[in-house]
């Protein structure tokens, strides 16, 4: 469980979306498209925020408003409390567009050079970082091949790397397992949870329901250029009218003599609707195909399985106990200390007040939240109700129940899911 | 690993620091042994000039000429000459493996070498030597400028980031590649292409156009369509996102790409005006018409032959030119002028009622045939009789002490080509002269030295032309012997001029002009291409470089163009046709007055004064087309819609 979660509830905005719209208009100036329609979320920091929806639903469009390659028709958008247009806080943002838009004639050592310098990076820290990052991404032995010979997934990774260029301290993400492999798809997701783990504000914009839902701290769904939902992924996704007991292997008579406590519990309204085995996920079957072919050294002439992040990245990494003193910092030292600009969004001081009154609050029981941050891995992986009532969570790790809000489309959740490639009940999730 | 990953690898091995610091001194070490080895060994001590005359004869070198090349091939400064030569070959070469070519520099020289060495092999004529040489140079020359370019936009700011990223794409991308290999292949041709059988001085201007002005062509085309391309094929491809995402004002991406984009014309200029330059300057040391050998000419009794004279006096020179001035009286403002100017109204409005006087241009059209009708009937010599022409300004010349050179043309009769002409040419000053006598060809350019003491000390000199001449009858009596038909003498041929400047340096001032309307017509591309697609961009940007080339046609032309039927009613459409060609002429006349090539082919100075004038107005027009580049690029979305609608 990461101790993000918490920290952004109580943290500035780092991108803040009030009402904002966007229509494309044709060569007549007619109306021809509605891309965004009165859009308004917020992106703390230190979170990992999910934009979902169906393609064509505005959340590119959303996203290009944001970086400033689009002007929004109308609403308003800021970026660390400055507009998009604003090139200073360009140096704190990573992007990672839906596809691959990278120079074919260079390669990608000069392509992550030309990146760096866009950046001004000293020549010795480009020179260590690109290093660190081809490693990262697994193209260092084919560093000096142009990127134009390059699959579509070799292109990614590229694209990939130079998002991370500048160590940003928000990064956008656009699709960004689009033409990967199950390992580069696992390792993106694996770099997002290591980079939300350290504080980093990621922006997640996806069709692909499964990486999402392994990732995000919190999300809006889109549909036609409007919210459909917004929340945790529990707050939206989790059933309350059932619950599943995970334990070893069980015989049919003590299956049965269960399903008769239940009854007789429940006074027979209640039963074992189904028992099943769980099944391993197609992905964690791949990976481990893959883990052991590399382990017997076969070649491959594409990317390479590092799975190492680059160590520029994790220069702010901080031990469990670390991070905990500074959050109970935070939270003793209240909004004034914390070193983001202030957004000028409507209403953003009502919640101000209120994410204060919630750091005091959970100041008050900094005991439990050193405990939790020390056993981040117990939180995150048991599942243990009991810990998880006492430790304050991360939205998307929160196991308490909550009612489904009341403006959540049931229908566009539902033909979601239907696209989603996991969702298996037994599926571990956020698998830190 | 293919060809290419192995050139690849071997790029960065001679970009290692470990290579550069380990062939430098092997380099060094080869030329000093090489030296040494050459005046240890070497018959630097034979006295050249006696190889000569072994070879020619003793009578072929007259006493000038002996002098001359005593002085030339003296062995002290030949001496020195080999150590300057080795000293300029060591700083070049260095120059080269520092950064980062050295292994490019020798796989050039080696496939040259062995290219040229089969093509002699098989005995393939010099042409073919010609275009190895000149490819392997000129391609040399062009990485060498290159790298340089690249280094010195190493600086880790986004400008320099982009600048580079052009000059990166312009030697990756097929449309630039295709471009600066048909200006290598063609200017390594072009010396092969020359009649060797024509006077020397033709073929240096034949070459100075071809080479000078058609590679100013070539470079103009690669500019704008790459200019276009860069800018324009980033947006349509979406690359731009990532560029304008990260910390880079519009203002700096710009200026970046133009910095790129004008570069590369100037690294190409460089290259080429160094390629005219060396060959003009190797064909300088060839043989002229009328030479046993380059300089030694084959008549004795003469010191230089024809052909070198008007090589050195006239093309290989950076003149000053002065017109032959008219009367006081031929002039927009006299008096009398304006007098005949309402003669001639009152005679037009006889024979053409719908005449319009308060047309401006009309006016204008009218006072200027009358002045050309003037100024026709005052440089035509009715036979026997005599004009004399003034030149002034002279003043320098005279201090100088430098010959000058008349040039005029007859016109007489139809210009019958085989017909020659009887003149004689009066020339001094007011106070004193002397004439000369000539036949000449009717219908094109002659010339003749004027020594410098026929200038007065008003700085005026007088030329008189008699059509005819007087003849020598004995006792000092002369009989006036007129040409049977009236003479004129067009003003374009009517001139002196006198040499105030090295050719070397005019060339050097003729190729910054040349860039200076290369950067702007980059501005023009990279303007084009922020805000129109590919090929609506280059359109627009090739319609202004054309209107921009012709400008002074369109202008002359423009003044001929007739706007109204013969019934006096106006044509609308060619009205509109005559106002816009105006401006447009009006609106580019200094672009198209920049010609430096036709002044460097016909030896005359191109004044630092101009050069500074141009290049200043130039510059603002650059930059307010950047401006403009940029206020278009603010004001446009990158991204489009890319949904379902």
């Amino acid at each position: 469980m990461p101790a993000a979660g918490s920290a952004a509830s109580s943290a500035k905005p780092v991108c803040a979306c009030q009402r904002l719209s966007k229509t494309f208009k044709d060569f007549w100036l007619r109306e021809r498209a509605r891309a965004v329609d009165e859009v308004s979320f917020e992106i703390r920091q230190g979170e990992v925020f999910g934009l979902l929806g169906p393609n064509g639903s505005g959340k590119s469009t959303t996203i290009k408003i944001i970086l400033g390659l689009l002007k929004p028709s109308g609403g308003r958008v800021a970026v660390f409390g400055k507009p998009p247009s604003d090139v200073k806080t360009k140096k704190r943002i990573g992007y990672l567009p839906e596809e691959s838009y990278l120079y074919g004639f260079l390669n990608a050592r000069e392509t992550l050079d030309y990146y760096g310098k866009l950046f001004e990076l000293d020549g010795k820290i480009r020179e260590q970082r690109i290093d660190e990052l081809l490693e990262m991404v697994g193209l260092t032995h084919v560093q000096h091949r142009p990127v134009r010979d390059y699959s579509k997934g070799m292109q990614r990774r590229i694209g990939i790397a130079q998002a991370l260029i500048n160590d940003p301290d928000f990064l956008i993400l656009d699709e960004p397992t689009t033409g990967l492999d199950p390992i580069g798809t696992r390792q993106v997701k694996d770099l997002i949870l290591e980079l939300g783990r350290r504080g980093k504000t990621i922006l997640l914009s996806s069709h692909l329901l499964a990486d999402v839902e392994d990732v995000v701290d919190r999300m809006v769904i889109l549909y036609g250029g409007k919210i459909r939902g917004e929340g945790t992924c529990d707050e939206l996704l989790m059933s309350m009218s059932k619950t599943t007991i995970e334990t070893d292997a069980l015989d049919d008579e003590t299956i049965a003599e269960i399903d008769e406590v239940i009854r007789r519990r429940t006074g027979g309204e209640h039963a074992i609707g189904r028992v099943s085995h769980p099944r391993q996920k197609l992905e964690e079957l791949f990976l481990s195909i893959v883990e052991k072919a590399q382990r017997e050294r076969s070649e491959t002439a594409g990317a390479v399985h590092s799975g190492n992040t680059a160590a520029f990245l994790k220069a702010d990494e901080q031990t469990s106990e670390e991070r905990a003193e500074a959050l109970i910092s935070d939270l003793v030292a209240g909004d004034d200390e914390t070193p983001l600009a202030p957004m000028a969004v409507e209403g953003q001081e009502a919640e101000e007040q209120a994410a204060a009154a919630e750091a005091q609050a959970e100041a008050a029981s900094s005991d439990a939240v050193i405990a939790d941050l020390m056993g981040e891995s117990t939180a995150t992986g048991d599942g243990n109700p009991a810990d998880d009532q006492s430790a304050p969570q991360a939205p998307a790790d929160r196991s308490e129940s909550k009612p489904l809000p009341a403006d959540v489309d049931l229908d566009v959740i539902g033909s979601l899911v239907d696209e989603s490639a996991g969702g298996d009940d037994d599926e571990e999730r956020r698998g830190s | 690993m293919n060809w290419t990953d192995r050139f690849a690898a071997l790029d960065r091995v001679q970009k290692t620091q470990g290579f550069k610091i380990a062939a430098s001194i092997a380099y060094a070490l080869i030329v000093i042994g090489a030296l040494a080895a050459y005046f240890v060994a070497g018959d630097v001590g034979q006295d050249p000039l006696q190889l000569l005359t072994e070879r020619f004869g003793d009578q072929s070198i007259n006493e000038s000429n002996r002098r001359a090349l005593e002085t030339i091939l003296d062995p002290a400064s030949f001496r020195l000459t080999i150590l300057v030569g080795a000293a300029s070959v060591l700083a070049i070469s260095l120059a080269w493996i520092w950064l980062g070519i050295g292994l490019t520099f020798i796989g050039l020289k080696l496939s040259a070498g062995l290219i040229a060495g089969a093509a002699y092999f098989f005995g393939a004529g010099d042409l073919w030597l010609y275009l190895v040489g000149g490819i392997a140079a000129l391609t040399g020359a062009f990485v060498a400028l290159l790298e340089g370019l690249r280094a010195l936009l190493s600086p880790h700011v986004p400008v320099c980031a982009i600048a580079r990223n052009v000059l990166a794409e312009a030697v990756r991308m097929r449309l630039s590649i295709v471009f600066i290999i048909l200006l290598i292949f063609g200017m390594a041709a072009l010396p092969g292409l020359l009649d060797s059988d024509q006077p020397l001085r033709y073929r240096v201007q034949s070459f100075i156009t071809w080479g000078s002005g058609g590679s100013f062509w070539i470079i103009a085309l690669l500019t704008i369509s790459f200019g276009v391309s860069t800018v324009a094929s980033e947006q349509r491809a979406k690359i731009i996102w990532q560029t304008m995402t990260k910390p880079v004002p519009t203002w700096q991406y710009i200026l970046g790409k133009w910095i790129g984009v004008a570069g590369l014309a100037a690294v190409l200029t460089l290259v080429c005006s160094t390629g005219v330059f060396l060959f003009t300057s190797y064909l300088q040391n060839t043989r002229a018409i009328g030479e046993i050998t380059p300089y030694v000419t084959a008549d004795p009794t003469m010191d230089v032959s024809e052909d070198r004279l008007l090589l050195e006096t006239r093309v290989l020179t950076a003149r000053v030119a002065k017109d032959a001035e008219l009367p006081s009286y031929i002039s927009l403002d006299s008096p009398e002028f304006q007098q005949a100017i309402d003669e001639r109204e009152k005679a037009e409005q006889l024979t053409n009622p719908t005449f319009d006087f308060s047309n401006p241009r009309l006016r204008r059209k009218l006072e200027n045939d009358l002045l050309q009708d003037q100024i026709n009937a005052y440089r035509a010599i009715p036979p026997g009789d005599n004009r004399f022409f003034r030149f002034s300004g002279l003043g320098d010349a005279r201090e100088q002490g430098k010959p000058l050179t008349l040039t005029y043309r007859i016109d007489a009769d139809g210009n019958p080509p085989d017909k020659f002409y009887n003149i004689q040419i009066a020339f001094g000053s007011t106070t004193g002269g002397q004439s000369v006598k000539r036949t000449v060809g009717l219908g094109y350019l002659h010339h003749l030295t004027v020594p410098p003491s026929a200038i007065g000390e008003d700085g005026v000199l007088m030329v008189g032309f008699l059509n005819g001449q007087y003849i020598n009858v004995g006792n000092n009596s002369f009989v006036s012997a007129p040409a049977q038909t009236t003479m004129s003498m067009p003003g374009e041929g009517m001139k002196v001029s006198y040499p105030a400047g090295d050719w070397r340096l005019n060339h050097l001032r003729s190729g910054f002009v040349q860039w200076t309307k290369l950067a702007f017509l980059a501005a023009v591309a990279v303007c084009a291409g922020s805000f129109l697609s590919f090929p609506v961009a280059s359109l627009l940007s090739f319609s202004i470089f054309i209107v921009g080339e012709s400008s002074r046609f369109l202008g002359t032309a423009e003044e001929y163009f007739q706007y109204k039927d013969r019934q006096g009613n106006i044509i609308l459409y060619k009205l509109f046709t005559a106002r816009f060609t105006d401006a447009i002429a009006d609106l580019f006349s200094l672009y198209g007055g920049l010609d430096a090539t036709d002044l460097v082919v016909d030896g005359y100075l191109i004044l630092w004064t101009d050069v500074g004038r141009g290049s200043i107005v130039l510059g603002v027009l650059t930059s307010l087309t950047l401006a403009a580049a940029v206020f278009a690029m603010k004001r446009k979305e990158l991204a489009i819609y890319s949904g379902n609608a």
